[in-house]
């Protein structure tokens, strides 16, 4: 099987093509980030992990289309970014760590536990959703499909009907997370 | 104040990262000035996290599966420990040496016993609910708690578990103190705390408890209990510890 028609099962929907990546794959990166980067082994598996990760996001949401190079050398690069970005941000943190600020943690705190009752608002709502809102948010929101690319796949008759349909399903977002919220429900 | 649908794809697209430099100081500015944008902001952004967690759920649970198979494979093969390369000879020497005493000790126990399968699967469960950062105090006893644990000093981590449980009794506390109790080896008192929440269905997470809990049997040699849960994790299409049981019911099989 060569790489467009991996990326095209990806594409599809079929996650066992990426079994099958990360089975190919998950030795030589461990090898590989043990010989060039100052990282601990057990932190390996989350990294690999966010690598394969972002793999399929940018091939879902259409941002790989085809690759030049094999997809073990697309892995390796991007995995190598994230590991100069993590060293990075360990030196940043020590830097923190020394000049720890209360203040700052308490309000850090507050926000997080703001936006995760908004998190949890949203969640509830989505749940709620029903066809074909949930269908266009999915599409919209995660696989970054344009208003076009959603009329054709759904099979709806213009682009205008499909940008109706979308501000109806956000605006039924909207309205069950603030019901929610003032329901105290979360 | 109602937002434009000029503002609404003006969030769209900072929220995918396809905003102008221009776009981007636009939605910094109007962030902190205008509270309905603001509260736009927030929600397209939780729509996205919120719509990628649900999508990539099924894919997590996957990787988590692999990642678990590629831990055995790797524990089979006696690599899985990450012994660095400057104590490698060292580790070659001990290797040999407990090769010879686990040889003689075998020919004086005559068969290889289900606890030593226990040894050669069991890894203690990691701390996911506590995270200890080395350079802070240890205030709390929550905190002491879990780096004992992070640390391995089953004894101390199960004192302070115990007085925890009595302290703020939750199933997170007693599924921690069974896998101390685990790596104990106190088998019998693993085991009830896990089937405790087994019972009450309170486990933090249900898929460790089903394999922990075929484990703790095994350390008990009630083998026929420990083949009736790994077969029911081998039987479940999605199961993290999936690759774990059928290996480890390859292995009983063969024994």
């Amino acid at each position: 099987m060569d790489t467009s028609e991996i990326l095209q099962g990806i594409r599809n929907g079929d996650q066992q093509m990426i079994r099958k990546i990360y089975q190919a794959n998950r030795d030589k990166f461990q090898v590989w980030a043990l010989k060039n980067y100052a990282v601990a082994p057990e932190e390996i598996p989350d990294i690999f992990q966010e690598v394969v990760l972002a793999f399929y996001r940018n091939v879902v949401s259409g941002k790989i289309d085809q690759l030049e190079s094999s997809i073990s050398t697309y892995l390796f690069a991007v995995g190598k970014n994230l590991l100069l970005k993590k060293l990075d941000q360990q030196k940043k943190k020590l830097k923190l760590e020394a000049t720890y600020v209360e203040k700052e943690e308490v309000e850090r705190e507050n926000s997080n536990k703001e936006s995760s009752n908004l998190k949890e608002a949203v969640k509830a709502a989505l749940g709620s959703l029903k066809a074909p809102c949930n269908k266009i948010i999915s599409l919209y929101y995660y696989k970054e499909y344009s208003i076009e690319a959603i009329q054709h796949q759904l099979g709806y008759k213009s682009e205008a009907t499909v940008r109706n349909q979308k501000k109806r399903c956000m605006q039924y977002l909207r309205n069950a997370v603030q019901d929610l919220s003032k329901a105290g429900k979360l | 104040m109602n937002l434009s649908d000029k503002d609404i794809h003006l969030i769209e697209r900072f929220c995918w990262g396809s905003a102008s430099t221009a776009e981007r100081e636009e939605v910094e500015a109007r962030k902190v000035q205008d509270p309905a944008f603001a509260k736009e902001l927030r929600f397209q952004l939780s729509i996205m996290e919120v719509v990628a967690e649900q999508e990539e759920s099924s894919l997590k649970a996957l990787m988590k599966e692999e990642e678990l198979a590629y831990e055995l494979k790797q524990k089979l093969k006696g690599e899985y420990s990450p012994v660095s390369r400057r104590w490698m000879p060292w580790a070659l020497v001990a290797s040999f040496a407990l090769i010879v005493v686990a040889g003689w000790w075998l020919s004086q126990l005559g068969a290889n016993s289900y606890q030593d399968t226990f040894e050669a699967y069991y890894k203690p469960y990691r701390n996911t609910v506590e995270p200890i950062v080395r350079s802070q105090p240890r205030i709390s006893l929550r905190q002491r708690a879990f780096a004992a644990y992070e640390q391995e000093e089953w004894e101390e981590a199960l004192s302070h578990l115990d007085s925890l449980a009595i302290r703020e009794p939750s199933p997170e506390i007693s599924f921690y103190k069974s896998h101390t109790l685990l790596s104990l080896r106190r088998f019998r008192e693993a085991v009830n705390v896990l089937q405790d929440l087994n019972t009450k269905g309170e486990s933090p997470d249900e898929e460790a408890l089903d394999w922990y809990l075929a484990l703790g049997y095994l350390g008990l040699e009630e083998v026929d209990k420990s083949l009736e849960i790994l077969e029911a994790i081998q039987n479940k299409p999605a199961h993290s510890y999936k690759q774990f049981a059928k290996q480890l019911l390859e292995d009983l099989s063969g024994s």
